[in-house]
């Protein structure tokens, strides 16, 4: 009999295989295999994440594996969403972004541990979900806003898709400012403060003024020549706020 | 871009000092100025350029109402617009009250009455521990009983994630870890069976003199030992050995003027961890959140490539 380890163990297995299956559809253009793989990946994570609930008896969000398996499915699920919106080109970019979060877990040890006392409140799966899919949003801004500049400077017009930067990065900044609210209660009620001087809370509030200053840059047409050049800066300091506060600094939020 | 490029370098200062900045540190503007150090240079900068923002954003803010109220059309946008830039500027204005007026304690509760500044006393009267079936903390709950300025008693459990909260917010106590400690022993007088519950440090009057538990120590062997003072009333004083395990015979028990006390159970008190925290700018803060929360929300109802 299958202990509820390894059908964990086998479930992430499958769905990486998926992704990978989805990938390599949306690259040769196979549009259905691509969908197939993708709806897939997400059920064998469905089954990831419930049995792990289930053996924690809590969200599934409070370790490094589960952080980059959510962070990758809400990356595979912005491009779903925006599919119809974006060239395949910049789907099949952001597919590779959600495989890599995706295997990146490989490089963990994975052991199943309760979460410590301080992270159960239902604060905690509305904060950190949210901020992976600000990320998400914000990655595929970036994608989609060198995809739009190298069109432009091969000639071709961008089209009905100029405004989509701004609406991605619109939707990331809605949903990380919602983040950074639900976060802020959470601090507020377990440690006293919204906020403290945090390596990771420092580089939260970088992240969402960058993004804010961003959501300014179409009225500013002197800057419009910077946009693509900053969206791509954003994702260099997500990484940051993500992966360097994340396992590099002395921060609270370290894994 | 130069507040984004203060912030940064202040986390890599952070980073590179851990001596100077301890994990968990909270928003204490004080601590950059009690001295102040070139370490510091990067939150003094941060200030300036925090400042100069405020300048900006409050005008951007009195310009946004202007056109706001000129406006006939994508009103909108341009509420979701003013609502956030307002909370923005709410919120670094309650940020800036609570660095400086704000206060945190870190005190000790347990059954016996501490003092929190401005709120009164209070007291543990109970902890309850739950653990995850691998034996790891899950919760503590913790009963305490306040006694505040106005006489009033109040009691309230707090647990992790959920705090004592007073005057709407401003005021709050905060578990940070608990537990229950032995605090003294009972012993059996075995002339009458009554019981004499010794507490740590505090002497205790029987036939021939006076006992006091000084502490409750693990032996080389792993069992507790209880160290007893013991003065008889012509003033001579000794320190007895009690072992408190039941298996332990004859060395459970004290032989004190005639009298055989045995050693019956050791009795334990809750002690908590608390940060009780003041800050000031929570009623503002709270505004502000209301206010981004109404900018949010009109921010997503806006329709598609109409959000610069």
């Amino acid at each position: 009999m299958l202990s509820p380890e390894l059908i964990i163990h086998y479930s992430i297995v499958a769905a990486i295989a998926f992704l990978i299956l989805a990938t390599v559809s949306s690259m040769c253009g196979k549009y259905r295999l691509a969908t197939a793989g993708l709806f897939s990946f997400f059920l064998c994570c469905t089954l990831f994440f419930g049995l792990r609930a289930y053996l924690k008896q809590f969200f599934p969000f409070t370790d490094k594996v589960e952080s980059f398996v959510t962070l990758s499915v809400l990356i595979a699920l912005c491009g779903l969403c925006y599919r119809k919106r974006v060239s395949n080109k910049e789907f099949t970019a952001l597919l590779f972004l959600a495989l890599a979060s995706a295997v990146t877990i490989f490089v963990f040890d994975d052991s199943i541990r309760y979460p410590t006392a301080y992270l159960r409140t239902f604060w905690y799966p509305l904060h950190v979900p949210l901020s992976f899919a600000a990320y998400a949003f914000w990655f595929l801004a970036g994608i989609h806003s060198l995809f739009e500049y190298r069109e432009i400077k091969n000639g071709e017009t961008a089209g009905s898709t100029h405004s989509l930067v701004t609406d991605l990065n619109r939707n990331g900044f809605i949903v990380f400012s919602l983040a950074m609210i639900f976060g802020g209660i959470w601090g507020y009620l377990a440690w006293g403060s919204y906020f403290m001087w945090d390596s990771k809370l420092l580089w939260s509030v970088i992240l969402w003024m960058f993004y804010g200053n961003l959501l300014h840059i179409d009225s500013l047409p002197r800057l419009t020549k910077w946009k693509t050049p900053l969206y791509l800066l954003g994702i260099v300091i997500i990484l940051v706020t993500f992966i360097g506060t994340g396992f590099f600094s002395r921060s609270i939020h370290k894994f | 871009m130069m507040v984004i490029i203060n912030l940064a370098i202040g986390s890599l200062v952070m980073n590179m000092h851990a001596d100077l900045y301890p994990p968990f540190f909270p928003f204490d503007l004080n601590f950059f100025f009690k001295p102040v150090s070139s370490v510091h240079s990067w939150l003094y900068a941060l200030l300036v350029t925090f400042s100069l923002f405020s300048i900006n954003l409050f005008f951007c803010l009195l310009e946004s109402f202007i056109r706001l109220v000129n406006s006939r059309s994508n009103r909108r946008r341009q509420c979701a617009a003013l609502f956030i830039h307002l909370a923005l500027f709410l919120t670094m204005i309650a940020h800036l009250h609570d660095g400086f007026k704000g206060h945190t304690e870190q005190l000790m509760i347990t059954s016996k009455e501490s003092q929190l500044t401005d709120l009164g006393s209070v007291r543990a009267e109970s902890l309850k521990t739950l653990s995850h079936p691998d034996g790891s903390l899950k919760d503590t709950e913790v009963m305490l009983q306040f006694t505040l300025n106005n006489g009033q008693t109040v009691e309230k459990q707090i647990a992790y994630n959920e705090p004592a909260i007073f005057d709407g917010g401003k005021r709050e106590v905060i578990i940070q870890g608990g537990d229950n400690r032995p605090a003294g022993i009972v012993l059996v007088r075995q002339s009458n069976q009554s019981e004499i519950r010794l507490q740590q440090h505090l002497p205790y009057a029987v036939k021939g003199g006076h006992i006091m538990l000084m502490e409750v120590t693990p032996s080389q062997l792993g069992m507790l030992m209880a160290q007893i003072d013991w003065q008889t009333t012509s003033g001579e004083r000794s320190r007895k050995m009690l072992v408190l395990d039941h298996q332990a015979g004859i060395h459970t028990k004290l032989q004190l003027a005639g009298e055989t006390y045995q050693y019956k159970e050791i009795f334990k008190m809750p002690v908590v961890g608390v940060q009780y925290i003041y800050n000031p700018s929570i009623p503002l803060m709270l505004n502000a959140l209301v206010i981004s929360l109404l900018g949010l929300i009109l921010l997503i109802s806006l329709p598609r490539g109409n959000s610069n």
